[in-house]
């Protein structure tokens, strides 16, 4: 009896990934509710303690790694991802670009609101009297130019990956890695050379509300790049199967369409 | 105003402005408070069509709000333009 149940857990009768308790999902959420926190905190002015922000973005993008490893270990080393797990991981994250598309959304929205009937606390003018919008034609042109760019370099990266190119592959998606980066420095001082703040009016909040989120993304972004370089890199990426790759991929044509609405919204139309 | 007290007494509710067409009608309060200053700007006080801002703004607006855009008229930071 015993050795028939030893023979059964060596295989299993369907195609799904049974996964294992992981520390992960709880230690992620406890560092975000730590994250929203000090964020809170440090914005109202109850602490000025910047360390502790630090330390908590550090220990989720820690956490985020190491989740990531158990993944890739069970794709890469332990065959968990079958064909149908590979289905069903490619639908979640689909369903988690549904979601950051009501995000977007929501934040479009209270941009128009706030743009489009401007309230009488602002004298019912946008932008606000005394804000000095920036130039479209600027800096944020040249980050626009950059995400297109990375949209390109990022489809060079994929084709020669399936075209089994691992040198161009990998330079592909080393030029979108440094497109990404760029875009999050140019996005650097872009902020710290704004005449206004997130606290100057509703005209502040919602135009750092729309491009913060944004740029945080293209900064969740450009890590997810990191990953995918990694395990390009040690051949963990076949011309055949990629599920990782692809929704990266996805994801960074979201952020480039996203950045082409913020862009039109934010810079052009409500200056 | 010299005729401040008339007025008042021909005070009555406004009706319908097209381009304020909901119920909340804030928004309507302030832009004729703007127009009204706006008018006696470029017209001077004097200008009768003025006054129509003028008891368009005093029957809608609360009094709290016309006092608070007052002082900050005084103060230069009413943050509408060229008032």
């Amino acid at each position: 009896m015993m050795q028939k149940n030893m023979k059964t857990n060596l295989y299993q009768s369907n195609p799904f990934h049974l996964v294992k308790p992981s520390p992960w999902p709880m230690y992620l959420v406890f560092g975000l509710f730590g994250f929203l926190l000090n964020l809170t905190m440090m914005m109202h002015n109850i602490t000025d303690n910047y360390m502790m922000l630090l330390i908590n973005v550090i220990t989720l993008i820690y956490i985020g790694l190491l989740w990531s490893r158990d993944i890739m270990g069970e794709a890469t080393y332990l065959g968990e991802h079958t064909s149908k797990v590979s289905e069903g991981l490619n639908m979640g994250f689909l369903l988690f670009l549904m979601t950051e598309l009501m995000w977007f959304f929501g934040m479009f929205w209270a941009y128009f609101y706030s743009a489009l009937t401007p309230s009488v606390e602002i004298g019912e003018i946008w932008p606000p009297m005394s804000i000095m919008p920036m130039q479209a034609t600027d800096l944020p042109l040249f980050n626009t130019l950059m995400l297109l760019m990375s949209g390109a370099t990022m489809t060079y990266s994929h084709h020669a990956l399936m075209a089994r190119n691992r040198f161009n592959s990998m330079f592909g998606l080393f030029l979108t890695m440094l497109l990404g980066f760029l875009f999050i420095i140019c996005q650097y001082f872009e902020y710290y050379y704004c005449s206004y703040t997130l606290a100057d009016s509703v005209y502040g909040s919602v135009f750092f509300m729309l491009t913060g989120l944004h740029g945080m993304h293209v900064m969740t972004g450009t890590l997810l790049l990191c990953l995918n370089f990694y395990r390009l890199y040690n051949y963990q990426l076949t011309s055949e199967k990629h599920t990782g790759f692809n929704t990266s991929i996805l994801l960074w044509h979201f952020l480039d369409v996203a950045w082409l609405f913020v862009y039109i919204v934010c810079y052009y139309w409500g200056v | 105003m010299a005729d401040e007290a008339e007025l008042r007494a021909k005070l009555h509710t406004f009706g319908n402005d097209a381009r304020f067409p909901d119920q909340n009608q804030t928004h309507r309060c302030f832009q004729n408070y703007v127009d009204y200053f706006r008018c006696v700007k470029a017209k001077g006080e004097d200008f009768a069509p003025c006054k129509e801002f003028w008891s368009t703004y005093q029957s809608l607006c609360p009094v709290s709000w016309v006092e608070k855009w007052d002082e900050e008229r005084s103060k230069g930071n009413f943050p509408a333009f060229d008032l």
